[in-house]
Formats: structure tokens, C-alpha cells, sequence
């Protein structure tokens, strides 16, 4: 029989995002306080600075992207000053996944249950994947500078939540009874939240390279893209994100594939949320040969990921809006 | 130097094979409602035979007659079906009927918050005249042809199990006896799962190989270049090739390579064992941006 949902869980569990969202802002704020008045990188000259390139290019990372040698060589590769805008951002970004983390577990408390069971939930877990991601490559890389450009799309993402997506906790739809729930939607969240980092990597490379461009033709450009990274450091983390994420959505597409046999009795059926979430994975895969390929470096290969991501999203909103299909748990009407 | 470049990634498509099954755009379980219509003068039962068999009437007049309800939403199951009393007398009964597992007024309309049967709830809208039945025409056991009835003056309310709805002007009465559980069954043999469950798993593996695994080549090629003051030249030329931008590092890596080459070549030279050559080195690296 079904337990009663834990209703001062449940509304713990409110306030705790609204915190969050407010906490996300006010980092936001501050990233992008470091971005208007923090302190200048020392500006060097193109001839040091290609030394400097090269050295970061090889320092020596034999290891997953996800676990590069730490130290000299990363932090050398993306180094930014840290200043006290920094240090706000970072402080209210950790204090905000604090509380990020705990609503997500007292909203699992209040109904009993995995919390990932309809379209709020999800998007509060991936805007969660996301954060944790940046903190770690802020942490590992220094990427502090990605802080105000992850932290739009999360904060929009949980303001959605918040608003439109919003679904009182409740019971799991009996349909996704099921330990896979625990398993497939955790590596879809986590991957979906790595991509949503790698895709915002890519969008400020893209401009910082016409930046570069601009620079590089003696048009000048100024403001705040002085201060972003050079666009191969940006290129290059976008690229181990992705390389990251995308065995973990290969694993979740194929857990989904397992509980699909289970619950269906097939595996693959051609249901819009698998067909999108192959497509998605073949154009991640796409990304990645891409990259391997001479002449579609740089700009196209970082098209190709915007594509993908397009997809990502198409399939967390699109197909569970829009479309009727067996996944449409979203719990919109 | 240009070599030719070669995917770094394995990948095959792992997820494309068509199951045997076609995907279900009806939902495969939903509730079956029964309801006792009792009508005067005689008390009659709903007689026609339906497909599929379970749901195959019982012939005994005032017999709860099982209906079976197709859910409108497979998020809530909200099931509609109909119930047809075509011995009914003095005129035949119809009834167009929504069924709410978990019935929930919202806003003053009812609607089934829950798939499962936590509050049930029958709500009918009743109908006399000609079901049309005789007419020849096919009919669906799922929809009521009302052009020849009319609707009878009843607000329709939501039944709970085991309540009952007199029907206006001494038609009768209707009883919603209960609900069932019904699935439909789907058999199927696919002999590829396992196959490609572990061709998925190895798939895996493969990717996460190609992505730790730091691929890279380096080859070195002397050849003789003609003579200089009596001495035979030899060009040294060495070179390399990342596989992949996964591996970072390789320029370092060369040119400790090259530089070790030309050191040991040079002690050779000094030690007089070798013939004076000339050192070059052209470096490819995959890595051009």
C-alpha cells in the first residue's frame, strides 16, 4: 500500500530549492562581479604566451580527463586570479549546493522513494549534476571562470522548476516501480548535468575564438573577453567534459535498454525518449570523431556538440512535453 | 609530414537493432468496470458477446455485466468505456462512462490523480432509445452510437463501488458493482538480447579503452644521402603521430625522443664509431588547430 507523503518533508524540501535558487543567484552575482571589476590577468605578450600553450599541452595527462594529474600543469593551464568575487562565488555556490543536495534528499524523504520520478525532480537533479561538475573542475582546473556561465542555465533551470515544472511530491507512477529508476535515470541526470557544463564551455569558446579572431586581425574587441581563457584551453575542457559524460550516457541509455526489456519486454522499441536519446548519443559521438578529424577542429566540432546538446534538451523537454510516448512521466499536463 | 588521420574512438552502434515487438500506443493493462442495470419491468443484463473473452458477457438476465475500459491517459488512467443494454425495456439503455482510479474534484470537475485504484469512481451519462444494434451497421463495444437516443434528464455523479443511480421516469437502476484489473499479455522471443546486451557491454568497455588508452606513434628512418669529403651522409628523419587529443603531453614527449637520438648520436660520432650524419627532424603531430 502506499505511505503517506511526509508533508513537512515535502515543504522542507521547497524551501531548501528556493534557497538554492537564491544562493545560485547571488554566486551568479558574483561571478559576474569577477568579471566586471575583478582583478586583470596580467596581460602577456602573444610570443609568452605560446610557450606557455605548449607547456600546458603537455603536462602530462595520461589519465581519464576526469582525473588528470592535479597541480602544476592543470592549474597552469586555465589559471585565473582568485580574488574575493572568486571566493563569494564560490562560497555561495558550495553553501547553495548544500542546500541544493538537501532538498533533493528531504524531497526522497517525504515521498519515500528515489526523488527522480517526474520532470521537476529531474531537472532539479541535473541542474545538481551541473554544479558538482563545475565545483570539481573549479576545483581541479580553476575554471573558475565558467561559474557565471553555468550558473544562468541552472538557475534558469531551477526557476522553471520552481514555476512550471513544479509537481507537489507525491508517489512513484507504479509504472516506474523498479530498483533500474535508482540506476538509469541517476547516469542519465549525472551525464545530462556534465553535458550541460561541456555545452557551456563550448559557447564561451566560441566566443572567445572570434575573440581571438577579432584580436588576431587587429579589430580590437575588449570588455569582459579579455578575461576569459584562451579558446584552446576552453576547447580542450570542453572536449574532456564531453569525453567524460558520454560513457556515462552510453551506460544509461543501455541501463534504460535493460529496464526497457524488463518492464516492456523489449529493449528497444523505437519509443521517442530512446529514439532521441540515440540520436543524442550518435551526435555526441559525432562530436568526438570530430575532433579527431582534420579540418573540423575548433568552430565545426564545436557546432556539432551545440547540436547534440540541442538534442539533449529536445529530449528532457521536447519529448516529455510534447510528445506521447511510454516515458511520459514528466508529470505535465 | 601528413599522415593520414584516423578516428581515435571506437564506436558501434550498439542501440539500433528493431525489437520483434512493435511498440504499444494503447496502454497493455487498465480497469474493467461491471455494473448491474436493473430496468423495468424486467430486470435484464447486458447480453451481447464482446471481444476478447474476458470480458464475454454473462447470459443471466440482472447479471453484473463487465465492461471493459480503455484508459484515455496512461499517466492517471483515466478509463472510458461504455455499457450497453440492448434488451432493456421499454427502451434500450446505453451508458457512456469515465472511470477515475483515484477521483479528485478539481475545480469542480472530477479527475483521476492517481493510476491506481485508490478512490474509484464511476461517473455515467446515461441514454434511451435505439442502440442501433439491428441496424446492421458494425458497432464498436467501446463507443455508443447515440443518434437515435436521447439523453436522460440525470446529472451524471461519480458511482463509487457498490452505489447505485435511479434512472428518471422508471427506467431502472444502474449499479456499479465493482472493478477488475485487466492486462493484455504480449508474447515475445528474442533471441539477440543477451547477444546484444554483452556486443553493449563490450562496447563499453571499448570506449572507455579508446579514451584512457594513450595511443601514439613514432617512427625513425635513416637513409643514406651521398657523400661529403669522403664521408657517407645519413638523414635521420623521425617522426610522430598522436592518436588522440585524450593524450596530452606527445611535443614533450618528442622532442625528449629526438633529443636523446641526437645525443646518442653525437656521442657516436665523437667516439668516431659511426659515420658523420645529419640530424633532421620533422615532427608530425596530429594536433593542428
Amino acid at each position: 500500500m502506499i505511505v503517506p507523503v511526509n508533508m513537512g518533508m515535502a515543504r522542507l524540501s521547497d524551501h531548501f530549492l528556493l534557497l538554492t535558487v537564491v544562493l545560485y543567484s547571488l554566486a551568479m552575482l558574483a561571478y559576474a562581479g569577477e568579471l566586471a571589476y575583478g582583478r586583470r590577468q596580467v596581460k602577456r605578450a602573444a610570443s609568452q604566451r605560446e610557450p606557455e600553450l605548449a607547456l600546458a599541452g603537455a603536462s602530462g595527462k595520461r589519465a581519464a580527463p576526469a582525473a588528470p594529474t592535479a597541480g602544476g600543469g592543470g592549474a597552469a593551464e586555465v589559471a585565473s586570479p582568485v580574488g574575493p568575487w572568486v571566493r563569494a562565488g564560490l562560497a555561495l555556490t558550495v553553501a547553495g549546493l548544500a542546500t541544493h543536495v538537501l532538498g533533493i534528499v528531504t524531497r526522497g524523504l517525504a515521498a519515500h522513494r528515489v526523488p527522480w520520478g517526474n520532470m521537476y525532480e529531474f531537472v532539479t537533479a541535473i541542474t545538481c549534476g551541473a554544479v558538482i561538475v563545475f565545483l570539481a573542475l573549479a576545483l581541479r582546473y580553476r575554471a573558475y571562470f565558467l561559474g557565471l556561465f553555468v550558473m544562468v542555465p541552472v538557475v534558469l533551470g531551477l526557476g522553471l522548476c520552481a514555476t512550471v515544472l513544479y509537481t507537489a511530491a507525491g508517489p512513484l507512477m507504479p509504472a516506474l516501480h523498479s530498483y533500474w529508476i535508482a540506476i538509469h535515470v541517476t547516469a542519465a541526470a549525472v551525464s545530462s548535468g556534465i553535458f550541460i557544463v561541456a555545452a557551456t564551455a563550448t559557447m564561451m569558446y566560441l566566443f572567445a575564438d572570434r575573440h581571438a579572431r577579432l584580436v588576431a586581425a587587429g579589430a580590437g574587441g575588449g570588455g569582459i573577453m579579455r578575461r576569459l581563457p584562451k579558446p584552446e584551453v576552453l576547447d580542450r575542457l570542453a572536449y574532456r567534459t564531453v569525453v567524460f559524460g558520454f560513457p556515462i550516457w552510453t551506460f544509461a541509455v543501455i541501463a534504460g535498454a535493460i529496464w526497457a526489456d524488463q518492464a516492456w519486454g523489449r529493449y528497444w522499441g523505437w519509443d521517442p525518449k530512446e529514439t532521441w536519446a540515440f540520436i543524442t548519443w550518435v551526435a555526441y559521438a559525432g562530436f568526438l570523431h570530430a575532433r579527431a578529424t582534420a579540418g573540423w577542429r575548433g568552430r565545426k566540432a564545436a557546432y556539432v556538440q551545440l547540436a547534440a546538446f540541442g538534442c539533449l534538451m529536445f529530449n528532457l523537454v521536447g519529448v516529455n512535453i510534447w510528445v506521447t510516448g511510454l516515458h511520459s512521466y514528466a508529470g505535465i499536463s | 609530414m601528413v599522415s593520414p588521420t584516423r578516428s581515435p574512438l571506437t564506436i558501434s552502434t550498439i542501440l539500433a537493432a528493431p525489437s520483434a515487438l512493435a511498440t504499444c500506443s494503447r496502454s497493455p493493462y487498465g480497469w474493467t468496470g461491471s455494473a448491474r442495470v436493473t430496468c423495468s419491468p424486467v430486470r435484464c443484463g447486458e447480453t451481447r458477446r464482446r471481444s476478447p473473452p474476458p470480458f464475454a458477457a454473462r447470459q443471466r438476465p440482472a447479471a453484473p455485466c463487465d465492461a471493459p475500459f480503455l484508459p484515455a491517459s496512461t499517466t492517471d488512467f483515466t478509463s472510458e468505456g461504455v455499457i450497453k443494454v440492448p434488451d432493456a425495456r421499454p427502451q434500450q439503455l446505453g451508458f457512456a462512462g469515465v472511470f477515475l482510479p483515484t477521483a479528485v474534484d478539481v475545480g469542480g470537475r472530477l479527475e483521476s490523480a492517481f493510476p491506481a485504484p485508490l478512490r474509484p469512481a464511476v461517473s455515467l451519462v446515461s441514454y434511451a432509445g435505439n442502440l442501433g444494434l439491428d441496424s446492421g451497421a458494425p458497432q464498436s463495444v467501446y463507443q455508443l452510437n447515440t443518434a437515435a437516443m436521447r439523453r436522460l434528464p440525470i446529472a451524471p455523479r461519480p458511482l463509487v463501488p457498490g452505489q447505485s443511480m435511479k434512472l428518471p421516469n422508471g427506467a431502472g437502476s444502474v449499479t456499479f458493482t465493482g472493478y477488475r484489473q485487466w492486462i493484455s499479455v504480449q508474447v515475445t522471443y528474442d533471441p539477440g538480447r543477451l547477444p546484444a546486451l554483452v556486443s553493449a557491454m563490450v562496447a563499453v568497455a571499448g570506449l572507455l579503452l579508446s579514451f584512457l588508452v594513450r595511443r601514439r606513434r613514432v617512427f625513425v628512418r635513416a637513409r643514406p644521402a651521398g657523400e661529403a669529403g669522403g664521408e657517407a651522409l645519413t638523414v635521420v628523419e623521425v617522426g610522430g603521430l598522436a592518436r588522440s587529443d585524450v593524450a596530452g603531453g606527445f611535443e614533450e614527449e618528442f622532442a625528449a625522443l629526438t633529443a636523446a637520438l641526437r645525443a646518442a648520436h653525437e656521442a657516436a660520432a665523437d667516439t668516431g664509431r659511426g659515420p658523420a650524419a645529419l640530424a633532421r627532424e620533422s615532427m608530425t603531430h596530429d594536433d593542428r588547430k
